[in-house]
């Protein structure tokens, strides 16, 4: 009996191990279902599937997109044109400041596109949804042209906010950005009657569509300020109330701090990159331009200070020959020149006066002024300016202006009027480039062919 | 014993234990191979024709149009090009494209990537006309219905759309891809323009054709024993000419094609004879003898000058659409329609605003009076039906329609015909489309 139950044992062991199978399950995709790779395929795979784990589904899939609305599929050239700009505009200004980490593992994995917009039946269209934190889907592929940064921003700005919407799905907003606004959201935001932009404006929201809710408001917050930038950020800020601006600042703060807190991604130097990608790959040019944020659009005070410029030797020493002239003009004053202010007033976009202002005293008597005119023209293309020395005014400064004029005429004028110049931002820096942190604050102009010889200005933006 | 017992128990044991039972598959195949079987066997008729297929794809907003498609050209597998008669591009530049026969339920041919018969579905009207959000109603992808061994014919998964393609010849495949096709839409064109009207004789009977290629449409008009026949149906060009679907009938039979040989029309019978088209210089009957009868009435569609206006006739008919355009938001489009009640011997003039689904009518009734011998029309008793929105915006064709006898005639235009009112002195002309 004994026997017989080791027996049994050991063959029940052998009943149930014996039978147990390593193969594989013997189930294999249907192979006639996979299409013979293109070299747009390949180059997908090479750029998104290798490296990111990110797959792009170009192809026509009816059950990707909304089943009850008319879709077409995306031209093949397209396809390239809107993946270059979801690679430069975003993949990789977040790998570089967020790290390949990061990237990986929050980067949505499935891209859908779609050729045509989809339109739903109150006729509002839908340029892109992200869904489950794993899916993007983007329509009007076939509108893409990577070629005009104008279509480009507004594309790359529903990108960045699809992907805000991705992280808010991991990471709670911050209760720092909830409250901002919290009494201030509505349903009927499409309404410009009941809410008109002026309103919107001063309660401090970037867009119209912002002040649908809290998530919305967050993620045109961050779009914006990526894809269209800080500089336009800033305009927008200082063109609106006061209470519009502070508000806006504080949210932009909040983002900031969210992105840094949640997920370590350097906000700032990520908003240098996409503003470089744009530059560099989407031909953004003239509107990343120093000329067009001065003297177009406002965005800096147009009354610039010699004191905290930073100048070329020969810019120095024929103003150190004008100080020095002003000092000599009276043995009893003893004038000590305080600045030298150069006042832009834009006339249009191209041209308008400078006034060389420059304060002096005598001792510690109130400061005085003369001021010296000019005209200046600008070429925006070739981000040019000339100046030409225009008739004085009249009044005190333009007598005192008459004191020391030959000497100014000599050193001042005479270098403003020599040649024309280059405008640029940091031009006293021709080391640091776009992606330092620093490029955006200070510019100015230098001698056409002559690099070393500039004045760079402090900038700073105004507000209301 | 009983050792043998438990020996037997144990042996069954081992016996048993590891024998699996096989699935027994009822037609020899898993599911997953025969509807691979399937696909590669509809792909390979897609291939097999040597020199590409010419097609005919129906919509179900604006007719028919026809495509020339060769699938694997070149070699190229997955690959497919094509020219379709959409538009002067399209039917010169030969583009290429993607498309898989996929497995979605049953076997269905998918054009994956944008190519011109997208222009068909495409929802933005700016891409190529339509509706917002529908296009012409074309479809993306198509089941296989039945195959014949020169022809296949395929079913749209949406729209339920018509796909015929037949094989094409070497000769007919150069023509495609070398710029021949929009030479003949042209040459078609072109004839139908130089005849002016375009009449053939069957069966002892006369019959008029009456395309209108804005539409894709072509009527045959014949009078038998003073009863005006009408048959009408989409068509759409071919490298030959143009192919007729649905049953425009000829006496006891159909047309199928109008034909194109050394700048002649042909129009072919479903058993294949061909009967030469000649020109004449009228038509078979006046239009104020057809109208309301094989026509409805006039209809202008927005914003459109017909050839043949008058300065004084686009004074006239752009009233309303100057209405829309100044309030865009309010408006899509307009239409001007006049309806002939000939039993009543009345005339209704609408004035069409549309806003999405919404059509808002501005409707007049005016009572006529025709003199047969100078065919010239009066008009009397104006009654509102409909006040609509419209009312100060038709103004103009009111005030004409009230003060002027007119004429109705025909109009030649590039091989179309048109409606005609022409004002008894002549100075006001005003041309509309015939519905």
């Amino acid at each position: 009996m004994k026997i017989f139950c080791i027996t049994l044992s050991f063959l029940l062991v052998l009943v149930a191990t014996g039978c147990r199978k390593k193969e594989k399950v013997d189930f294999e995709f249907n192979k006639e279902l996979d299409y013979t790779p293109t070299e747009l395929d390949n180059w997908l795979t090479k750029t998104f599937t290798d490296p990111y784990n990110l797959e792009v589904v170009y192809r026509f899939d009816r059950y990707k997109g909304a089943i009850d609305e008319n879709l077409v599929p995306a031209q093949e050239n397209k396809v390239k044109e809107q993946m270059r700009m979801v690679l430069s505009g975003y993949v990789q200004p977040y790998e570089i400041a967020g790290g390949k980490t990061f990237v990986k593992k929050c980067v949505p994995k499935e891209w859908v596109l779609f050729g045509s917009y989809s339109i739903q039946s109150d006729g509002s269209r839908v340029l892109a949804t992200a869904s489950g934190g794993r899916n993007i889907t983007l329509y009007e592929v076939n509108a893409v042209n990577i070629a005009d940064p104008e279509a480009v921003r507004p594309r790359l700005k529903t990108l960045h906010h699809e992907f805000t919407h991705t992280l808010s799905q991991i990471q709670r907003l911050p209760l720092e950005f909830e409250n901002i606004s919290r009494a201030d959201y509505t349903e009927s935001w499409r309404n410009a009657t009941l809410y008109p932009d002026k309103d919107n404006d001063s309660l401090g929201f970037v867009s119209r569509y912002a002040r649908a809710n809290v998530m919305e408001d967050f993620a045109e917050t961050a779009g914006f300020l990526l894809a269209y930038g800080q500089l336009w950020f800033d305009n927008k800020a200082g063109k609106v109330p006061k209470s519009g601006y502070d508000i806006l600042k504080k949210k932009e703060t909040a983002v900031v701090n969210y992105f840094r807190d949640q997920f370590g991604v350097d906000f700032r130097k990520l908003q240098r990159e996409v503003a470089f990608a744009m530059y560099n790959e989407f031909n953004d040019k003239s509107s990343q331009s120093f000329e067009y944020w001065f003297f177009n659009q406002g965005l800096f005070d147009t009354k610039l200070s010699y004191n905290t410029a930073t100048v070329s030797a020969d810019v120095k020493t024929a103003v150190d020959n004008f100080k020095a002239a002003v000092y000599a003009y009276s043995a009893s004053a003893k004038y000590v020149v305080q600045d030298l202010t150069y006042i832009f007033t834009p006339a249009n976009a191209t041209a308008g006066t400078l006034v060389v202002s420059v304060p002096f005293r005598s001792g510690t008597n109130p400061v005085i002024y003369a001021d010296y005119n000019f005209t200046y023209t600008q070429d925006p293309v070739n981000h040019s300016i000339s100046f030409v020395k225009a008739a004085q005014g009249t009044g005190a400064n333009y007598t005192n202006a008459n004191f020391f004029m030959a000497s100014f005429m000599t050193n001042v004028s005479g270098y403003l009027t020599g040649s024309s110049f280059k405008v640029d931002w940091s031009v006293s820096k021709p080391d640091i480039s776009r992606r330092d942190e620093t490029f955006f604050n200070s510019g100015g102009f230098y001698k056409a062919g002559d690099r070393t010889s500039y004045l760079n200005f402090q900038l700073l933006k105004v507000r209301k | 014993m009983k050792n043998l017992y438990k020996l037997l128990f144990v042996i069954s044991v081992l016996v048993t234990g590891c024998s699996r039972s096989d699935v027994d598959l009822v037609f020899k195949q898993t599911p997953d191979e025969r509807m691979s079987e399937q696909q590669q066997q509809f792909n390979q008729m897609l291939i097999q024709a040597q020199y590409g297929w010419k097609i005919t794809n129906s919509t179900l907003l604006k007719g028919n149009f026809g495509f020339y498609m060769d699938f694997d050209f070149d070699g190229k597998k997955d690959r497919v090009c094509m020219v379709s008669d959409i538009n002067d591009t399209s039917s010169t530049v030969v583009q290429v494209s993607a498309y898989r026969v996929k497995l979605v339920n049953a076997p269905i041919l998918s054009f994956e990537t944008y190519n011109y018969i997208h222009l068909l579905s495409d929802p933005n009207p700016g891409v190529s006309g339509g509706v917002v959000g529908q296009g012409f109603k074309g479809d993306n992808e198509f089941e296989f219905v039945r195959v014949t061994p020169d022809s296949m014919f395929l079913a749209g998964r949406k729209f339920r759309t018509e796909m015929i393609l037949v094989k094409a010849t070497k000769q007919e495949q150069e023509a495609y891809l070398n710029g021949g096709y929009l030479a003949n839409i042209k040459a078609v064109k072109a004839v139908f323009a130089s005849n002016k009207v375009s009449v053939f004789d069957y069966g002892g009977v006369t019959y008029q054709i009456i395309p209108n290629t804005g539409a894709r449409r072509v009527g045959i008009m014949s009078v038998v024993n003073n009863e005006i026949k009408l048959s009408s149906g989409n068509f759409s060009y071919s490298v030959n000419g143009m192919e007729l679907s649905d049953r425009v009938q000829i006496g006891n039979t159909f047309i199928t094609k109008i034909l194109l040989e050394d700048n002649k029309l042909f129009v072919q019978t479903k058993s294949g004879e061909k009967i030469e088209v000649r020109s004449s210089q009228t038509a078979l009957l006046p239009l104020n003898q057809m109208i309301g009868l094989s026509y409805m009435g006039l209809n202008l569609p927005f914003l459109a000058n017909l050839p043949g206006t008058n300065p004084a006739g686009t004074t006239i008919l752009k009233q309303l659409s100057l209405l829309v355009l100044a309030y865009p938001n309010s408006y899509d489009k307009s239409e001007i329609n006049l309806v002939w009640d000939v039993p009543n011997k009345k005339i209704i003039m609408e004035g069409l605003l549309f806003k999405g689904n919404s059509i808002y009518a501005t409707r007049f009734r005016y009572d006529y009076d025709f003199n047969p011998t100078t065919g010239l029309y009066k008009l009397s008793n104006k009654i509102v039906l409909a006040p609509g929105y419209a009312t100060y915006n038709v103004s103009l064709l009111d005030t004409f329609l009230q003060n002027n006898e007119f004429a109705l005639d025909y109009y030649f235009d590039s091989g179309n015909m048109y409606g005609k009112i022409t004002s008894k002195n002549g100075s006001t002309v005003m041309t509309f489309m015939l519905y």
